[in-house]
C-alpha cells in the first residue's frame, strides 16, 4: 500500500500561521490577473474556478465549445506551478484510463510483481473536458477522487497530491450520445459554472491576442503549497452566527418539503441542495470575504456565492422544464424569498 | 474585555438610543391613526349624544396613543448584538460589527478574528448617530391626518348637543337646589316634636331617599320628574282626605268648647284648648247641677254629631259621655270625657302629621315644576323673566287636587308669593308654580280668592298655545301622560320627548292674549256671540289683560 507522503495536521496548521489575509488577497489578484492576461474577459468564470481551487473543490465549466475552457485551466495550472492533465472524456473511455492500472512487471531481480500505473487523475489540476460524453461508469471513477482526494485500486488507496483540482466541462448543445452526469457526482462539484459568450469588445481583444506575432508571457506567480495555505487559511475566517443560520434557510428553502421553503421551490424543484451545497456555500462566501478584504462572511458573499454553488444541486421538476425554467432563475427566486433576518 | 471590542461598544451605545428613538418615531408615524381615529370618533359620537367634557374625552385616545408610544421607547431596550446587526445592515457594513460582536463573546482569539474585531472597532469609529436618519411612514401619517382634520373641524363647527348639556347642567343644578330645599324640609321634620316618630321616621326616609336620587342624578329630568312624582306619589298615599274637614270640625268643637265657657271664640281656636276644656269639664262634673250636666249632654251629643263624619273616635267619646251625663253616671262621663280629650291629642298630632306630608308635598311639587322649567329657561332666553315668577299653569295634578279640594277648608298648604294667579276651580296647576317662599310657606288650594277666574297674569307667565306644524317651524310638544296609582292620571304639560328641544307651545302670556282678544272681538263683530253675553265677554277678556290683577 502506497500512500504519496501528506502534511500532517500541525504542519498544516503552521502553514496557515504563514499566511496572512493580505497576503491571500495579493496572491488571489496576481492569479487573477495572469490568468487574464490569456482569458480575456471572462472574469466571473476567472473569480469563480479560483474560489474553487482555493475551496479545494472542483469545479464542473458549462460552455459552448471554443470559449477558452481548456485554455483557463491551462493556464492556472502554469500561473500555480501545478503539474496539469487533460482527460477527453469519450463513450469508450474506461475508468483504468483515468486513475490507472496495475501492470505485471518485473524488479531488478527480475521477478515478477505488481506495478501500479498512475493514470492521468494523480496531478494537480485535472480538465476533464465533455465529462458528460463517458459513461456512468467511467464517469463515478472520478467521483473518490473529488471527494476524498484519494484513489483505490485494487484494494490499495492512492492519496492524490495536494492540491487536487478538477475542472470539468460539458457541452450544453450536443446531448446527443451523451450521459448526464448523476446527481451523486454532480453535488461532488463544488461550483458549477457557466461559462458565457464574451461580448464584441472581448472578440476584438480575443482576436488581436490571439491572432498577432505577440504571445503573452506568463508568471508563475504562486506554488502548490501557497495554494494549500490559501485553502487552509480560508476556513478560518469568522461567520456570525446569524449569517451562518441564514446559510442554512437558504438550503432548506430549496427544498420542497420544508415548510419554510417559498412558492417558488414547491413548484419547480423536484429535489434540493444536499449539505454539501452548504458547506461550498458557506466555504466560497469566506473567500469572497478575504478576497474583498473583510475577515468575515456577509450575507452578500452569501447571496453571490448561492447561484454556482446551488445551480447544480437543485434538480428541477417537470413543470420547470415544461415551462423552460433554467435552475439560475428559480436559485435567484430563492434568494429573493428568503430574509436574511 | 479587548480594547477594540470596549471602542466597538462605546460607539454603539448612543448607536443604540439613536435607533430606539428611530423606530418609535416610524412605529407612532404607523400607528397615529389609531389616536386620530379615536379622536374624530368621539366627537362625532358627541354630535349625536351629549357628553360632557367631550374635548377631554377626545384627546384620551391621543393621549393613550402618545403613552404607548412612550412605553414602546422605554421598554424597546436594544442588546449590543440587536444594535450592531441594524447598524450592518443600515450602513451597509457586511455584518462587520455583530460578528465582532460574536466572535468576543465566543473568546476566540485566532488571527482572523483578532483581525475582524479590530477592523470592526475601525469601522465603528466612523459612525456615530447622525447618520441614522429619521424615519416616518409618509403614507400612513396622510392617512392619520384625515381623521385628525375631522376631529378640528367637528371642534371648530358648532355642536348642536352642547345646548342639551347646558339643559342638563341646569337640570343638574336645579336638582342641586331641589335636594338642599328637601334637606331643610327634612331637618325641620326631624325636629318637629308635635309628629309622631312612625311619621317622622317615615317622612326622613323618602324625604333622604330622594335626595340621594336627586343628587346622584346627571342631569337627566324625565329621571327626575320620575322620582319627584313617584316620591309624591306615595306621599299622597299617606294623606287622609278626611284631613281638612276634621280638623275644621275639631276647631268648631273648639269654638264651642269656649262659647261653653263663656269666653269669646278665636277665628283659629286652638285644639289644645279644648282639650283642656274637656279635661276641665270631666272635673267640674260633680260641681255642675242637674240642668247643667243636661245642658252639657245635650251640647257633647250635638259635638258628636259634628264630628262623626271626620273623626269617629272623638265623636264617640263624646257621645257616651252625654249619654253617661243623661244616665246620670258622672264617673262614667268623666271618664268620657277624658278620654276624648286623649283622642283630640291624638288627632293633634295625626293633623301635625299630615301637615308634615302636605308641606313635604308642596316642596316636591315646587321641585318638580323647577326641574321641569329648567332647562328650557337657558333656551328660550326667558330665564330672566321665569325665574323669580315661576311659571303657572304648565302642570296640572288632578289627582292632588281632586283630594284637596274635597274639604274646602283652608289647609296649611299655601303661598306666600303675590304673583297673578290662576285657579281655575281648584285645580293644583294654578298655584304650584307661583314663587313659593321657602319652607314656611305653604298652600291653601281653598281659601277664598285663589279660585278666581283666571284674570290677573303676570307678563312673564308662560301658557299654552296649540301647536300648529303647517305654520311654524321648530319641535313637536308632547303631553306625557303617567299613569299613578289607583287609576289616577298624571299629566305633564310642558315637558318634551327629546331633551332640550324647544317648545313651541309654551309662549309668553302678553304675547298671546292680544290674539285671542282679537279673536274675540271679532265674533263679538260678526254677531256669533249672542247680543245679551257681548258683555260677559268683553269684562272677561277685560279681566284677563296683561297685569290686570284682581
Amino acid at each position: 500500500m502506497t500512500i504519496p507522503p501528506q502534511r500532517e495536521p500541525q504542519e498544516r496548521a503552521s502553514a496557515t500561521l504563514r499566511m496572512n489575509p493580505d497576503e491571500f488577497r495579493q496572491y488571489a489578484h496576481i492569479i487573477e490577473a495572469e490568468v487574464g492576461q490569456i482569458i480575456v474577459g471572462q472574469r466571473d468564470l476567472i473569480r469563480q474556478t479560483v474560489i474553487t481551487l482555493l475551496a479545494g473543490g472542483n469545479a464542473l465549466l458549462e460552455g459552448v465549445p471554443g470559449l477558452a475552457k481548456t485554455t483557463l485551466v491551462r493556464t492556472l495550472a502554469d500561473v500555480i506551478d501545478c503539474s496539469f492533465s487533460r482527460i477527453q472524456f469519450t463513450p469508450d473511455l474506461m475508468p483504468a484510463d483515468i486513475i490507472g492500472t496495475t501492470l505485471i512487471s518485473e524488479d531488478e531481480q527480475g521477478r515478477k510483481v505488481f506495478r501500479f500505473e498512475p493514470g492521468p487523475i494523480f496531478t494537480n489540476l485535472l480538465l476533464a473536458d465533455e465529462i458528460n460524453r463517458a459513461t456512468p461508469k467511467t464517469q463515478s471513477a472520478l467521483l473518490e477522487a473529488m471527494q476524498e482526494h484519494t484513489v483505490t485500486v485494487a484494494k490499495t488507496v492512492h492519496r492524490l497530491r495536494s492540491p487536487f483540482f478538477v475542472l470539468a466541462t460539458q457541452n450544453p448543445l450536443e446531448m446527443e450520445g451523451t450521459y448526464p452526469l448523476p446527481e451523486a457526482q454532480l453535488d461532488r462539484f463544488f461550483f458549477k459554472i457557466i461559462v458565457t459568450f464574451p461580448t464584441t469588445a472581448e472578440l476584438v481583444e480575443i482576436a488581436n491576442r490571439t491572432t498577432s506575432a505577440r504571445t503573452p508571457q506568463i508568471r508563475k506567480v504562486a506554488s502548490g503549497d501557497i495554494i494549500t495555505q490559501m485553502q487552509a487559511l480560508a476556513r478560518t475566517v469568522p461567520i456570525a452566527s446569524h449569517v451562518l443560520a441564514y446559510a442554512a434557510r437558504l438550503i432548506t428553502a430549496t427544498h420542497p418539503e420544508s415548510k419554510e421553503s417559498p412558492a417558488i421551490t414547491k413548484q419547480y424543484i423536484r429535489y434540493g441542495a444536499s449539505p454539501r451545497g452548504m458547506q461550498a456555500l458557506i466555504l466560497a462566501s469566506k473567500i469572497m470575504a478575504l478576497l474583498d478584504g473583510r475577515y468575515n462572511v456577509a450575507f452578500t458573499d452569501l447571496k453571490a456565492a448561492a447561484l454556482p454553488a446551488l445551480r447544480h444541486r437543485c434538480v428541477l421538476n417537470f413543470e420547470a422544464q415544461a415551462e423552460g425554467m433554467n435552475p439560475d432563475e428559480v436559485v435567484q427566486g430563492i434568494i429573493e424569498s428568503v430574509k436574511t433576518e | 474585555m479587548s480594547n477594540s471590542y470596549e471602542q466597538l461598544r462605546q460607539q454603539l451605545q448612543p448607536l443604540g438610543l439613536r435607533l430606539r428613538y428611530r423606530d418609535t418615531l416610524l412605529l407612532a408615524s404607523r400607528t397615529l391613526w389609531s389616536g386620530t381615529i379615536g379622536f374624530a370618533l368621539v366627537l362625532l359620537a358627541g354630535r349625536f349624544i351629549p357628553i360632557h367634557n367631550l374635548w377631554l374625552l377626545a384627546v384620551i385616545p391621543l393621549i393613550l396613543w402618545a403613552l404607548a408610544m412612550i412605553g414602546y421607547l422605554l421598554a424597546r431596550q436594544l442588546s449590543l448584538q440587536q444594535v450592531a446587526r441594524r447598524m450592518d445592515s443600515q450602513m451597509e457594513l457586511r455584518e462587520r460589527l455583530s460578528t465582532a460582536i460574536e466572535l468576543h463573546d465566543q473568546a476566540n482569539h485566532d488571527l482572523l478574528s483578532q483581525l475582524q474585531q479590530e477592523e470592526a472597532a475601525t469601522v465603528a469609529q466612523r459612525l456615530h448617530p447622525g447618520q441614522i436618519p429619521f424615519e416616518v411612514d409618509r403614507q400612513r401619517l396622510r392617512v392619520s391626518m384625515v381623521p385628525l382634520a375631522l376631529g378640528l373641524a367637528l371642534l371648530w363647527l358648532p355642536n348642536p348637543q352642547n345646548t342639551i348639556l347646558a339643559e342638563q347642567r341646569q337640570v343638574q343644578q336645579t336638582l342641586a337646589q331641589v335636594a338642599d330645599q328637601l334637606e331643610q324640609l327634612a331637618e325641620q321634620i326631624a325636629q318637629n316634636q308635635e309628629l309622631t316618630a312612625e311619621e317622622r321616621a317615615l317622612l326622613e326616609q323618602q324625604l333622604a331617599e330622594l335626595q340621594e336620587r336627586l343628587r346622584q342624578n346627571a342631569g337627566n329630568r324625565e329621571e327626575a320628574l320620575a322620582d319627584l312624582s313617584a316620591t309624591e306619589a306615595r306621599l299622597q298615599q299617606q294623606l287622609d282626605p278626611q284631613t281638612d274637614a276634621r280638623q275644621a270640625a275639631l276647631e268648631q268643637m273648639a269654638r264651642n268648647l269656649e262659647s261653653l265657657s263663656g269666653r269669646r271664640p278665636a277665628a283659629r281656636p286652638d285644639l289644645n284648648q279644648a282639650r283642656q276644656q274637656l279635661e276641665r269639664l270631666a272635673q267640674e262634673l260633680d260641681t255642675m247641677n242637674e240642668a247643667e250636666r243636661e245642658a252639657l249632654a245635650e251640647q257633647l251629643a250635638q259635638q258628636a254629631g259634628q264630628l262623626a263624619a271626620s273623626d269617629p273616635r272623638t265623636a264617640q267619646s263624646l257621645s257616651q259621655a252625654a249619654q253617661a251625663l243623661r244616665n246620670g253616671d258622672i264617673e262614667q262621663a268623666a271618664a268620657q270625657l277624658q278620654q276624648a280629650a286623649q283622642d283630640v291629642r291624638n288627632a293633634q298630632s295625626q293633623l301635625a302629621d299630615q301637615r308634615a306630608v302636605q308641606e313635604s308635598l308642596a316642596q316636591i311639587q315646587e321641585g318638580r315644576q323647577h326641574v321641569a322649567r329648567s332647562g328650557q329657561q337657558s333656551q328660550s332666553g326667558q330665564s330672566g323673566q321665569q325665574s323669580q315668577s315661576g311659571q303657572s299653569g304648565q302642570q296640572s295634578q288632578s289627582g292632588q287636587s281632586g283630594q284637596q279640594s274635597q274639604s274646602g277648608q283652608s289647609g296649611h298648604q299655601g303661598q306666600s308669593g303675590q304673583s297673578g294667579q290662576t285657579g281655575s276651580g281648584g285645580s293644583q296647576a294654578d298655584h304650584l308654580g307661583q314663587g313659593q317662599s321657602g319652607t314656611s310657606a305653604q298652600v291653601d288650594p281653598n281659601r277664598p280668592g285663589r279660585n278666581g277666574s283666571g284674570a290677573g297674569r303676570e307678563r312673564s307667565d308662560l301658557v299654552y298655545q296649540p301647536y300648529n306644524p303647517s305654520t311654524q317651524t321648530g319641535e313637536r310638544d308632547f303631553i306625557q301622560g303617567q299613569q299613578g296609582e289607583g287609576g289616577q292620571t298624571q299629566q305633564r304639560e310642558g315637558e318634551q320627548a327629546l331633551p332640550g328641544a324647544v317648545n313651541p307651545s309654551l309662549v309668553p302670556y302678553e304675547q298671546i292674549f292680544p290674539e285671542y282678544a282679537r279673536s274675540a272681538s271679532e265674533a263679538l263683530d260678526r254677531g256669533y256671540i249672542p247680543p245679551h253675553l257681548k258683555e260677559y265677554v268683553r269684562d272677561y277678556f277685560s279681566q284677563l289683560e296683561p297685569g290686570n290683577a284682581p
